[in-house]
């Protein structure tokens, strides 16, 4: 299926539905405001984010697998095992990214995401992806393909291209907005539906590698940041040799870095 | 008896399953609180993120916890190698004021500031660097500690600077972040 030539003929059906919710709600512009200088967010755990900084990319849940374990033990374990493989795949396939699909959420600023799947937020823009994001007003996998196949017509309907951001969210979270100030986490997190128990405004990146010149923060929580350092500084009071892990190597990389100028490190109380 | 279904490569988060068939998500960082969670979520952290799954029983949540600990990635590196910088020596202080509550904890206090106080850059920040001798002045007290010595220059010049050897055993991970 051709899903930007989808999501673009959502664009009207989009900014209408928001314009619905501002009317009812004032409160909503504001948020539609915010939301159209969102960036992409991505939690991920410091192997992951390791992997990141070793090549230089961003990369699929699939190619970080492939380069620790091997293609096949990837496949298994992300499109085939556990309950979501199936539905994984048939989204992928149907969207032209397979083993490639990198996911995210909007992100707005101070947001931490879900530490479920891991301690830093990689913040990100999206205009160095040869095919921009698309946007998606559910879970990708969980709801547009919950039986293992794609349901074509409602992912061609709800589809989203990534300067509509706004609007979806709007016309979607717009009034959960209104009613809270957490907007950051809002967008962030997951949120339960009669779909899903892991529903989100979810952002696919469908190229696989984008630089990491791309992203413009990472982000942790203080409590974690402080957690990771205070092992590192119990290593620091010893002598001889110590084993470092590699949460505590790429946390210390990653406030030389900040010090440096080279990344912005962003630690949230 | 409890079962650990998956882990984050690295540790951080992890699952369990207890007798009662309850599955259970932990955190090693931060907050640490356990959440219950369904097998969905587990599954889910496997193939949406790359968890590793496991099929482990142990005893107790300890035990378990031991086993992915045992399981996270390590590099030996001499301790003189470490790097210090801005950012670890401000979390530092944070740390150290919660150290200052802990008698086990507050002897580390005075050594902790002494090698964070030997790294240019902390040192040339006065106000960071009256902080933390502010730290160690009250870990003197309130434990048997000697006052702080004179700071001492490690004669490994990339253990002073704001870089180390550290960064050479882990110059694999290129930062070409933008500004």
């Amino acid at each position: 299926m051709d899903i930007d030539a989808c999501a673009a003929t959502n664009t009207v059906a989009w900014n209408s539905k928001a314009d619905v919710v501002c009317a009812a709600r004032p409160d909503a512009e504001v948020f539609r405001t915010a939301c159209g200088n969102s960036r992409i967010g991505t939690d991920v755990v410091a192997a992951k984010l390791g992997y990141f900084l070793r090549t230089g990319h961003v990369e699929s849940t699939y190619a970080f697998r492939a380069a620790t374990t091997s293609e096949d033990a990837a496949f298994d374990a992300i499109y085939v095992d556990g309950s979501f493989g199936p539905q994984r795949l048939a989204f992928e396939e149907g969207v032209d990214a397979v083993r490639t699909a990198v996911y995210g959420t909007l992100d707005l600023p101070g947001a931490l995401g879900d530490t479920t799947y891991g301690p830093y937020r990689i913040v990100r823009d999206a205009y160095e992806a040869s095919r921009t994001p698309i946007v998606l007003p559910h879970n990708s996998a969980a709801v547009y393909a919950a039986t293992g196949t794609l349901e074509e017509n409602r992912l061609c309907e709800e589809a989203a291209l990534w300067v509509d951001r706004a609007a979806l969210a709007t016309a979607t979270r717009g009034n959960d907005a209104a009613a809270s100030t957490e907007w950051a986490e809002l967008l962030a997190r997951e949120f339960p539906t009669n779909g899903s128990e892991h529903d989100l405004i979810e952002v696919v990146l469908r190229d696989g590698r984008t630089p990491m010149s791309d992203v413009r923060a990472v982000r942790i929580a203080e409590s974690d940041f402080d957690a990771i350092n205070e092992e590192y500084l119990r290593c620091l009071t010893k002598s001889g040799t110590t084993l470092l892990t590699s949460e505590e190597a790429i946390l210390v990389q990653l406030a030389q870095a900040n010090d440096d100028g080279t990344l912005r490190l962003e630690v949230v109380r | 008896m409890i079962t650990l279904l998956a882990m984050s490569p690295s540790g951080e988060v992890y699952f369990t399953r207890d007798i009662y068939d309850v599955i259970w998500r932990h955190r090693r960082l931060g907050h640490r609180a356990s959440v219950q969670v369904s097998e969905y979520t587990v599954d889910w952290s496997v193939s949406h993120h790359g968890y590793d799954r496991y099929d482990e029983t142990f005893p107790n949540l300890v035990d378990a916890e031991a086993f992915v600990i045992s399981r996270i990635p390590t590099t030996a590196v001499l301790v003189e190698d470490l790097a210090v910088n801005l950012t670890i020596a401000k979390s530092a202080a944070r740390v150290m004021k919660r150290w200052l509550q802990s008698p086990t904890d507050v002897q580390l206090i005075v050594p902790t500031v002494n090698r964070l106080l030997r790294n240019d850059a902390v040192c040339a920040d006065a106000d960071l660097k009256a902080s933390l001798l502010a730290l160690s002045d009250s870990a003197v007290r309130t434990s048997s500690h000697k006052p702080v010595a004179p700071l001492l220059k490690s004669s490994n010049p990339h253990a002073t600077k704001s870089g180390s050897r550290l960064q050479t055993a882990f110059d694999m991970y290129d930062l070409p972040f933008a500004a």
